[in-house]
């Protein structure tokens, strides 16, 4: 086994000087592809060099760290790419894309219809508490399996994790509704 | 065959994606000949929409922060003189690289000008012949210079209280022998408890020194990152390693 320090293992556990240093290192070039290849300004070709590297790293934990390591400049290229094609999607611009480039969970237009449905959500994510942040953090983010969440120890019971998520998710809903109803 | 999968089991196997093309249709009739399903399910994807946007906040305040520190080198596309911009550029290059070449240390040196040995801090010298126990005999060899053996020794003692110094001399022993991969397996397997003074950040440069020496400039950036980010001895100097660091 490779007992090396592992960058690639670094980013996926979201270790800050890491994703600095992937931050700065991929950065110029890729703001200087969008530009020439989209005929972008420079401010839209760093929106959307940030956006591709943020879509990076979400993939990072979904067990994709082999291919994207393997060419991470290809990976960036390819989301960008899907990126530029969907914000200009409004102005009749389609486009067909390799679905590894795909985001995990679609890019929100700011000013959508559920815009405040999140933001509700997220008001009420801080009155949650840490366990209940973790765990549904761990299972709708990092996109951990309810079986690697037992494998890591965390609980040693199946049903009784289910069960947790379960009472994480309805105190969720609970305090969202109780902030809608005000 | 029925699918008996009750709406907790569909709902996790969706999130956690586990659905094949037809499971996933059957999940979808499923949701709309149930409006509570469908309505549990639009919550959680809400839900999972929201910790990713809120995550995405958070990745483009920092990257605002770094932005600031230190803008982008990339510029307004113009129109080029592709020749002159060719010249031009063919002469930047050489002075590049005479520059680099006479103001940069070559990365070997970078190990060399950085490097330097841990003292032995840990048990002082004794200069009697009289019976050495294994912890004065482990240290009578680092600083004799027989680091194969200290090295040998100081692993058989981790079990005992300060273990996880003797890790750390271990790992000091395997980079005075120049056995890069040995040192690296070593640092990097100590788990410092807190109040550990010192030895964490000094672990860390320990660490970005081996990647240095290897040449995996990435590595090193986020070891010396990490140096740089605790106040002690040796953040003065992860910054200027940092910064001699090739590009």
């Amino acid at each position: 086994m490779d007992e090396r320090f592992n960058t690639w293992e670094a980013l996926r556990q979201e270790n800050e000087p890491a994703v600095e240093v992937f931050y700065r290192r991929y950065r110029d070039g890729l703001v200087q592809h969008i530009q020439t290849t989209y005929q972008c300004s420079f401010d839209q070709a760093l929106d959307l060099a940030q956006d591709a590297i943020i879509v990076l790293l979400e993939k990072l934990h979904r067990k994709e760290q082999t291919a994207i390591q393997a060419q991470p400049v290809s990976y960036l290229y390819g989301i960008a790419r899907y990126l530029v094609f969907a914000r200009f999607r409004k102005q009749g611009v389609e486009q067909a894309t390799d679905p590894a480039f795909l985001p995990v969970v679609p890019w929100e237009e700011e000013g959508s219809a559920q815009e405040e449905q999140y933001q509700q959500i997220q008001s009420a994510w801080q009155q949650l508490g840490k366990v209940c942040q973790d765990l549904l953090f761990a299972f709708y983010y990092q996109g951990k399996k309810l079986d690697d969440l037992m494998q890591e120890g965390r609980y040693q019971q199946k049903d009784v994790l289910k069960s947790q998520k379960a009472r994480c998710l309805k105190q969720l809903k609970e305090i969202v509704h109780g902030r809608s109803s005000r | 065959m029925e699918d008996r999968r009750d709406k907790e089991s569909w709902l996790n196997a969706y999130f956690e994606g586990e659905l094949s093309d037809a499971e996933l249709r059957t999940f979808e009739q499923q949701l709309e000949a149930n409006p509570d399903w469908k309505k549990e399910f639009q919550f959680r994807l809400d839900v999972q929409r929201a910790i990713y946007g809120k995550e995405r906040t958070r990745y483009k305040t920092l990257f605002a922060q770094w932005e600031a520190q230190s803008p982008p080198t990339a510029s307004p596309i113009r129109q080029l003189d592709w020749w002159r911009f060719a010249a031009a550029a063919s002469i930047i290059g050489v002075l590049t690289l005479v520059v680099w070449f006479t103001t940069r240390p070559a990365p070997v040196d970078l190990f060399a000008e950085y490097y330097e040995r841990y003292p032995n801090l840990a048990s002082p010298i004794v200069r009697s012949e009289q019976q050495l126990d294994s912890v004065q005999q482990a240290f009578r060899w680092y600083d004799e210079g027989s680091y194969e053996q200290a090295a040998t020794m100081l692993a058989k003692l981790y079990h005992r209280p300060a273990g996880q110094v003797y890790q750390f001399y271990t790992g000091m022993a395997w980079m005075e022998a120049r056995n890069w991969e040995q040192a690296e397996r070593v640092l990097s397997s100590i788990n410092w408890d807190p109040g550990s003074g010192n030895f964490p950040q000094a672990t860390n440069w320990y660490r970005a020194l081996i990647a240095v020496q290897a040449k995996r400039w990435d590595d090193a950036r986020v070891l010396l990152l990490q140096t740089q980010s605790v106040d002690g001895p040796l953040t003065d100097q992860a910054a200027k390693l940092l910064d001699a660091l090739p590009r």
